[in-house]
């Protein structure tokens, strides 16, 4: 039984013994899982990795000292105008009314996307939505408040793109 | 053990690049291993995405501006290498991550680089029920040692929500072990 002196000087957080249990039992649930993974590796791997990796430097290096004969910014000037020249003419191309997009089915060009056949990143996806087609999108969506925001992309989401950015 | 500075600027030096690149390997290399590892389950595998991230880091060392500590910076690629390998592996067999990993636990108790028990076989399987972050969170957090704060840089994610997920991950995963042990 704390005296009277000690209750005056001690003080605890506050809720402690509220979240007490809470807490203890966390920690009772993590001391009965297994301290180890089990797995292993071969016998002198970490040593043999020092030297595949040192191989894999000087290889690196090697490409990085020989200087190309065409600079990757030329070649890029030139590629960029060529794409250019291409998509003016295929667009006077396409100015002909017997070659209208509309007549191509909505399926083919979906499968066409889906199967990755053009490479599009979603930022430029994102470009090519109006302020109006995005509102309305969002407009008959049901939005989880902040507070409970985070705790279900903790739980629920099993995002297969890598999650971070370097 | 040299002061971090010190080794980016030599990472980035023409001159000195090499040995700082030995003494990168030097550190990193278990702690790394062991990070993907957990991550892809086996040893070939890992050892592939272990040294593609280290070629990743000697290739874009130029890029680090260090607005980051280091092993931030590091982990972050190591990881990101390990889930794009699986993802890499889901769509080659066109099937998802989830199976693509169910398909490795399957494995490993004929693993030569497994002398697991039972109950860690089991604890790997609940693992691989938690959401990909979770995972992360508690691989790292459990078995890598991690602090919350390092944790929070890695993976840019509060240190609130991290003890949270942490929890939530550890009473998932002791439910599954009740419910799946067998006598």
């Amino acid at each position: 039984m704390k005296s009277k002196k000690e209750i005056e000087i001690f003080r605890v957080p506050i809720r402690y013994f509220d979240e007490f249990e809470h807490r203890l039992f966390n920690k009772l649930h993590e001391e009965m899982l297994p301290k180890k993974t089990g797995f292993k590796t071969p016998e002198t791997y970490f040593f043999n990795l020092d030297i595949k990796l040192k191989r894999e430097h000087s290889k690196a290096s090697t490409k990085k000292k020989i200087a190309p004969v065409i600079s990757f910014k030329t070649f890029s000037y030139a590629a960029s105008i060529a794409a250019v020249a291409i998509l003016f003419f295929s667009i006077l191309e396409t100015s002909n009314p017997e070659h209208n997009i509309k007549e191509i089915e909505i399926s083919n060009i979906e499968n066409f996307i889906n199967e990755e056949n053009i490479q599009l990143n979603q930022y430029e996806l994102a470009y090519l939505f109006t302020e109006e087609k995005l509102n309305n999108m969002t407009s008959d969506v049901t939005l989880l408040p902040e507070n409970q925001l985070e705790d279900y992309l903790l739980e629920s989401i099993n995002d297969s793109n890598p999650l971070l950015e370097y | 053990m040299i002061d971090e500075k010190q080794l980016i600027s030599a990472l980035k030096s023409i001159e000195k690049s090499e040995k700082a690149f030995q003494i990168l390997i030097d550190q990193y290399k278990e702690r790394l291993y062991w990070h993907i590892r957990k991550i892809v389950l086996n040893h070939e595998d890992t050892d592939d995405i272990l040294q593609n991230t280290f070629i990743k880091i000697y290739k874009n060392i130029h890029k680090f501006e260090g607005n980051s500590k280091l092993f931030t910076w590091i982990y972050r690629i190591a990881t990101n290498e390990a889930i794009t390998f699986l993802n890499k592996r889901a769509k080659q067999k066109n099937i998802t991550i989830e199976e693509v990993k169910n398909q490795l636990l399957e494995n490993l108790e004929s693993d030569i680089y497994f002398e697991g028990n039972q109950i860690q076989i089991i604890l790997q399987k609940a693992i691989n029920t938690l959401p990909q972050k979770q995972q992360l969170v508690f691989n790292m957090k459990y078995f890598g040692d991690h602090t919350y704060e390092n944790l929070s840089e890695i993976l840019e994610t509060s240190v609130g929500g991290l003890k949270s997920s942490y929890h939530i991950a550890v009473k998932k995963i002791t439910d599954y072990i009740k419910s799946n042990e067998t006598i």
